[in-house]
């Protein structure tokens, strides 16, 4: 057990507990935007409030617990139409409540979890798309393409104009297709998606790889990101891969995650229009 | 101290030591490394939602939606008669129960038992019928990127408590 923990441990004993508020405050404020979008503000300005009160580390403990009591319920009455990226959510506050972080050895077990997780999370999303077997010849992401208006944008780019139209045109019902797009760019980029995912879980286990491997599966991440559009999502996966490097990155790249959180926030809420890069 | 002088989180919460919440951390994570692999039988075997449930498999094949392609209901000695889905879906009580059917399998596949829904069916549906049957249908990708259907038929019959109603794939 101390063998596999001790595998995602770094000696950042100086920043472990700087990273801990501000990947907490990251992580609160995520989930406040995310909660916007399901049209429950008031949720979302309980989970800002417990962001804000977070940054007290005497209350910490306290709003994650408000925090995730917030979450269970919402996951309580929606059940089972409950996303992966919330259940993510619920196992770090979890996580947030479980250890005492005023202990330099939970700080730790915080961070080593969180690792886990990150690992954990490329590994699988990597295997399933290789079990399911649908991104070999690109027929999921050329059926992405054409039912999913949000891809739009990244899909404009890596498709030509002549087989987006094709794609678009067929109706969702038995018959349509072929959901196929015939180049070798297309279905590398495909096969691509599901052989970085698993190669970049299995490089988080290897401490001498991680910068590269960091760097490498936050480009993945913004790939991903410009296809998906999931952006908050992806807000805090970038913000869990930084939890591998020594230095706090999420303490100082903090102005730009709530700035761009503020963004999102006010896309949400219709204030401002969602700019055709994002 | 006495215990109602201690600090409210530790009477909620007591101090536990570091090895444990270590050994706790670690089972949840030996627990969260396994059961992908269970999801992915339990989607293989019973067909529940790939997309739902923790099982990182989002964006790997179209997120499931089942819906109702065919009712047919049945008067007692006689044979089934179709009725249309659009009528059955004009019906508010209907729909509320074929609405309820149709989230059931496409959220836990054939793990959901389709018989309260089609209790609620014979419920609002006049007459003496005895029988239903529906078809289901989830939209497939096949191997050739083609939109393929895999239909369910669903036979249910009204029996007598405490089961007023068993249903059987057919």
């Amino acid at each position: 057990m101390e063998r596999l923990l001790g595998l995602m441990s770094i000696d950042d004993r100086d920043t472990r507990g700087s990273k801990l508020a501000s990947f907490h405050l990251i992580l609160l404020l995520t989930i406040a935007v995310h909660q916007l979008g399901n049209d429950r503000p008031l949720q979302a300005a309980i989970l800002l409030m417990c962001a804000l009160a977070g940054l007290d580390r005497r209350f910490r403990r306290g709003s994650s617990g408000v925090a995730l009591i917030v979450l269970l319920v919402r996951h309580v009455i929606t059940f089972p139409r409950v996303s992966n990226h919330s259940y993510l959510e619920v196992v770090l506050l979890t996580l947030y409540c479980w250890i005492d972080d005023s202990r330099d050895d939970e700080q730790d077990l915080f961070l080593q979890a969180c690792r886990w997780l990150t690992a954990l999370i490329f590994f699988y999303t990597g295997v399933q798309k290789l079990w399911y077997g649908q991104y070999f010849n690109g027929r999921y992401l050329a059926y992405l393409a054409a039912v999913a208006p949000k891809t739009g944008t990244a899909f404009e780019l890596l498709v030509r104009p002549e087989e987006l139209a094709r794609l678009m045109g067929y109706k969702r019902e038995v018959g349509s297709g072929p959901f196929l797009i015939d180049s070798t760019f297309f279905k590398l980029l495909s096969n691509g998606a599901w052989l970085s995912e698993i190669g970049l879980g299995v490089a988080l286990l290897f401490r001498k790889l991680w910068p590269l491997a960091v760097a490498c599966a936050i480009f993945t991440m913004l790939v991903i990101e410009f296809i998906a559009r999931e952006f908050i999502f992806g807000v805090l996966m970038v913000s869990m891969l930084f939890l591998f490097t020594k230095r706090d990155f999420n303490r100082r790249l903090l102005p730009g995650y709530v700035l761009f959180l503020a963004y999102l926030a006010a896309v949400k809420l219709g204030w401002v229009p969602l700019l055709h890069w994002v | 101290m006495t215990r109602s002088s201690e600090p409210l989180r530790a009477r909620l919460m007591p101090a536990l030591a570091t090895p444990l919440k270590r050994r706790v951390v670690f089972v949840v994570l030996v627990i969260l490394t396994l059961w992908p692999l269970a999801h992915h039988a339990l989607v293989a075997k019973y067909d529940i939602n790939p997309w739902l449930f923790f099982g990182l498999s989002m964006y790997t094949s179209p997120r499931p939606y089942t819906e109702i392609v065919s009712i047919e209901i049945a008067y007692p000695g006689l044979t089934f008669r179709a009725l249309s889905p659009q009528a059955a879906y004009a019906s508010l009580p209907l729909r509320s129960s074929l609405r309820k059917l149709a989230d059931g399998r496409t959220w836990y596949g054939t793990l959901y038992d389709p018989a309260p829904a089609a209790a609620e069916m014979f419920a609002a549906l006049p007459g003496e019928i005895d029988r239903l049957a529906f078809t289901t249908r989830r939209l497939l990708l096949d191997k050739n990127g083609m939109l393929v259907a895999r239909d369910t038929h669903i036979e249910c019959h009204k029996a007598r408590p405490p089961n007023p109603v068993t249903c059987t794939r057919t």
